[in-house]
Parts: structure tokens; sequence; C-alpha cells
């Protein structure tokens, strides 16, 4: 895999791209109509919460919970500035990506202590926080009314509403391609290689000068920044903005997003996105049946394949169709493992020998 | 320091690492106590001693990793390292390597020893005068002899995972490498290769300190050597004669089976 991608050309590698932003741009004209184009913009917003979200979740292999919070600060961050304040709702969009930074530097507290999966429950407790702190302050937030009445965002004398929401459309799709890029150069870069030593093997990274605290708390903060403006770009796409933004609502259907597509892999991801919500579009009419059928395909692609659908198109064709046979019998062949033994006897021999 | 006969240590200028009194308890057990140690710029220095003799626990307190000790100094190049956190300890040029052939697995070959190839290591001056991350990495790769940089880290053999942790801790050029039994679980030609290798690494000017089983590796490198037991350090001085200490085989062997 690795060879194959550093192997390629430049213009190879520029092919993907390209054809993703063509994908992006045609899109909307392909799919017209109101509904297709909200369905649209849901799978723009979810992918940008759930690219965001890999950084940490699935490059750093970090069980960071508090991603859905960091969106939930972008969206109340921007409600509240354009509607209490005379702010122009594209500065509330920059401020929205500060907030959320500056909360990730607070969640990240704990995981300078803590590993694995107490990270995720101090995480979760930090998304639960920030709903009460929400409900709490309700002069602010409206309480449990939600704020509502945002205004729309506009350029010029262009209202991003018109046109079946045409604006905000393109709007999301420039923030996901510029997003996707920024991510897969910063996989490239000291910080991405840094943050899945981490992910590997701790211990040999800083043995290797890798500051954990430093590259984690990055990846917190890029990743939370970018959640702050998918929540942003969410309160401005619904006008309105309630604690069901912090919700068990968005937590799950994100996370069977991320790892039906896979979540080391942002195309995987996207990938995941754009079935579950597809999915869950076809089957809005069947009451309790839409989680039913969404989370048991995301359980099977699961058990068959880890990594996901990216797991699943990167051994498509032969060691993949051979793993849904024998399920045990085609793992990564793993490194040759050692069975040393590690006792004294060779010792011992040769100091006998000596004497 | 317990001063043992042939023990021919460096002056204070020479020895590029000085432990002084170090110690390390788990509870009651004190894994390392009171160890001291002065390892020359330049030599190859042999730790041996039995399972549990605290050696690689030495190594742990020695790189921060997981660890510094509970008490004790540890000079590289006269600054005390005692005690900061394990990155800090190897920008500052004393790298490791691990019993366990630890490599980063999600990697390839050359982002593992890239990413190792540290802005410290690539020494000051202008960017553009200075070589890059990737040639400093092939260079190391060149010198632990593996072909393939484009490779999965975690598809590697196990001599070519050692290899390219090795290639990892040099690449970052530290002044002192600690190897934790390297030759362990390799067959007598990978042996040679890799005294062949340490020899090499050690001739450009690396000072090693090397824990190890495999004796005849142990002799071949070592200009020195110390043995450890139940945490002390039992005797110093040359191999042959530190080997043939009677000390040391009471400590291998255990009073009364010889």
């Amino acid at each position: 895999m690795q060879r194959i991608a550093l192997n390629r050309t430049a213009a190879n590698r520029t092919v993907p791209w390209v054809a993703f932003a063509v994908g992006l741009t045609v899109a909307p004209f392909v799919l017209s109509g109101a509904h297709a184009r909200l369905q649209l913009i849901m799978v723009l917003l979810y992918s940008l919460l759930a690219v965001s979200w890999n950084l940490t979740l699935g490059l750093a292999g970090i069980f960071n919970f508090a991603q859905i919070a960091f969106f939930g600060i972008g969206a109340y961050t921007t409600a509240v500035l354009c509607t209490r304040s005379g702010l122009s709702p594209w500065i509330a969009m920059l401020v929205s990506a500060s907030t959320a930074a500056l909360a990730a530097v607070v969640a990240f507290l704990p995981v300078l202590r803590l590993r694995g999966i107490y990270v995720g429950l101090v995480t979760y407790v930090f998304a639960q926080l920030c709903v009460y702190l929400v409900l709490g302050q309700r002069e602010l937030t409206g309480g449990s009314n939600g704020v509502v009445g945002l205004p729309d965002l506009t350029v010029g004398s262009l209202n991003f509403y018109d046109d079946d929401r045409l604006g905000y459309y393109f709007l999301g799709a420039v923030l996901l391609f510029a997003v996707c890029l920024a991510f897969a150069l910063l996989t490239r870069s000291r910080l991405g290689l840094s943050l899945v030593a981490l992910r590997n093997n701790e211990a040999l990274a800083a043995s290797r000068g890798v500051r954990r605290a430093r590259q984690q708390l990055a990846a917190f903060v890029i990743g939370a920044a970018v959640a702050g403006v998918a929540g942003s770009y969410q309160a401005f796409v619904n006008s309105v903005v309630s604690t069901d933004v912090f919700g068990f609502g968005y937590l799950t259907i994100l996370l069977s997003m991320i790892f039906l597509g896979g979540r080391r892999s942002n195309p995987g991801t996207i990938v995941g996105v754009v079935v579950i919500t597809v999915l869950s579009d076809v089957l809005a009419d069947s009451g309790a049946w839409q989680q039913i059928i969404s989370s048991a395909i995301t359980l099977v692609v699961l058990w068959l394949f880890p990594d996901g659908l990216a797991g699943l198109a990167r051994s498509w064709g032969g060691r993949g169709l051979l793993r849904l046979i024998r399920p045990a019998a085609a793992a990564t062949p793993p490194a040759q493992s050692v069975d040393r033994v590690r006792d004294d006897p060779a010792l011992r021999d040769s100091l006998a020998a000596d004497r | 320091m317990t001063a043992a006969a042939g023990d021919a240590g460096p002056d204070a200028a020479d020895a590029v690492l000085r432990v002084r009194g170090v110690s390390k308890s788990f509870g009651k057990l004190a894994a390392v106590s009171d160890v001291s140690l002065d390892v020359a710029r330049g030599e190859v220095f042999g730790l041996a001693g039995p399972n549990g003799a605290g050696k690689t626990t030495l190594f742990n307190v020695l790189t921060g990793i997981p660890f510094g000790p509970d008490s004790g100094e540890v000079l590289l190049d006269g600054r005390d390292l005692a005690r900061r956190p394990g990155w800090y300890i190897a920008r500052a040029g004393l790298a490791r390597t691990f019993q366990t052939e630890a490599v980063f697995d999600d990697l390839s070959v050359l982002d593992n020893v890239r990413l190792c190839a540290s802005r410290s290591a690539l020494g000051a001056g202008r960017r553009r005068d200075r070589p890059s991350a990737e040639e400093t990495a092939r260079e190391a790769l060149a010198t632990v002899g593996i072909r393939d940089p484009y490779a999965g880290a975690g598809s590697l053999s196990l001599v070519d995972r050692k290899r390219l942790m090795i290639a990892t801790a040099i690449v970052g050029r530290p002044r002192v490498l600690l190897l934790d039994e390297p030759a362990a679980g390799l067959e007598p030609q990978d042996q040679d290769d890799l005294v062949d290798l340490l020899t090499r690494i050690n001739t450009d000017g690396t000072t090693l300190l090397l824990v190890e089983h495999v004796l005849r590796v142990l002799r071949e490198l070592s200009d020195r050597m110390a043995v450890l037991d139940a945490g002390r350090v039992l005797t110093v001085g040359e191999p042959e004669a530190v080997l043939s200490d009677p000390r040391v085989v009471q400590a291998y062997l255990g009073p009364g089976e010889h």
C-alpha cells in the first residue's frame, strides 16, 4: 500500500483530488431538488465533522468523545454571537473555530494523565458538562429552547439560502475540500507521522524525541477548530441551534459513519457518511427499522472488515474474499514474533566452560 | 562505585556518560540500587547480569522511559538528565533500543526513520544547507542495510525490524546509544552481522552501552563491561577479567551449584 502511495507520480496523486473537486461541483446539479440538496448538505456537514474527528480518533488513535462538544460549542458560539451581537456571521464562524479550539485545550488536560478507554469516559463527561453549561446559561443560550432566528449567510447581494440553499452547499463543499486537502498534507507531515508513532508505540516514540503532550494537543486543537467551523455551518444551515448538537444522536450516527467507512481513511469515512445518509433517507418512513438496519450493516461490515469500507476496498479482490470464508486466516501477516528463550542456559554453559 | 580489579575507568573529562548513585525502587523491591558507572567517549561498554538484575530497569531510568530514577544523577557531557522526560533525554543525545523489536508498524520503513531524524539531529545552520530528514533517513537505512524504504514496517522480518529499530536510534546521531539485548533471538550469522553493524556505528563516533545475554557478542564488542546483580554493580573491568571473577560466576550460577 505504502509503496504504491509513495511511488505515485505527482500527476497520479492529483487525479483523485481533481475527481473529488469535480464530484463536489457537479453533485448539486445532478441531484437537484430541495430534498436532494438538503441531503447533500447533510453529507457535507457530517463529512466535515467526521473528518475532523478522524484526526484524533483515527490517526492519533485517541478515544476522544469530546468532538461532539467542540461541534456544539461552535454551533452555540455562532448562534449567540449572531443573535445577541451585531457581529458579521463570517467573523462569528472564525470565532467559533477559536472557541472550539480553546475548549479542546481544556478537554485535553485529562488526556495528559489518562490512557485508552479512560480518555473516552472523561471526554464524554466533558461533552455532557457542555450541555449543562448551555442549559444553565438560559439568558444567553435560550436554555432548552435553544437559539432561533439566525441570519442567513450572504456575500454582497447573494443569499446562501436562495436556490434551495445552493450557497450553503458550495460553502460546505469548499470547506470539506480544503479540510481534506489540509489533513492529507498533515498526515504526511512530522505531526502526522508522530501521531501514528504515538498510536503504535508510545514508549518508542518518546525515546525518539516525540513529545506526546504537544503533538496530541495539536491534534485535539486542530480537529476541534474544524469541528467548531462545522458547528457554525450547521447553525447557519438550520438557522436554529439546540442542545441536540451535543446529543447522543449526533454521536452515534457519526461513530457509525466513521467506523463503517474506516476511521483511518478520510475517503472511507466520507463514503461511510454517504452510505448512512442515503440509508437513513431511504428508510426514513420505516420507524425503528431505520436505526436497526443501518446499525446491522455497520456491525456486519466491522465484523468482516475491522477497518471498515476502506479496509474492504484495500483487500478487494483476493484476500478480502478469502476472509469472508476464513475470517481468522487472512489477517495482515504479523511481523515474525519471537518466542525468545531469555533464560540463561547458554550463559551458564558459557560461564561454566570458562572456569 | 565498585572498584574492581582491572577497572581502567575513564577520567571525568573522558566520560561522556556518568551515572552517579542511581536508584529505583518498586515498593520494597530495589530494582536498581546506588548504581554508578562512567562510560568513556567512544567506547563500547557492556552490561551483563542474571535475569532480574536490573539491567533493563537501569536503561529505563537512564532514558526516562517510562520513568526516571528515584535518586541519583545521569550526566551526559556534564548535564544532569535524571528525572527529565523521555523525549527531552532522547533529544539531548541519549538514545536506546528495546528488548522487543519496537518499530512503528503503521508507517513505512522510510517514514519510521524520517520521523526520528529530528531537527536537532540535522545540525545547526540554515535550512537549505542542512541535509533533509529524508536524506539523513536514507543514509541511516543504508548503514543498517535495509533495502526497501517503502515497505511497511509491520511486514518486516525479525532481523529487519531489529535493523530498523537501530536505524531509528542512530539517525538522530546520539552521543550514547543504549542497546537492550540486540542479539536476542538472532541466528549466529545474524549475530555476526549485528556485531559488524554495531562496530561500524561505534567507529562512526557513537558510544555504546550494551546489555547482552549472548556472551560472544558481549566479548567481541565490549571495551569494558560491568555485571549487575540484584540491582547493584558487582564488578567493572575488562570483559575477560570480569567474566572470570568468582563473584560473577557465583551471581550467575547461584551458591552451592558449582
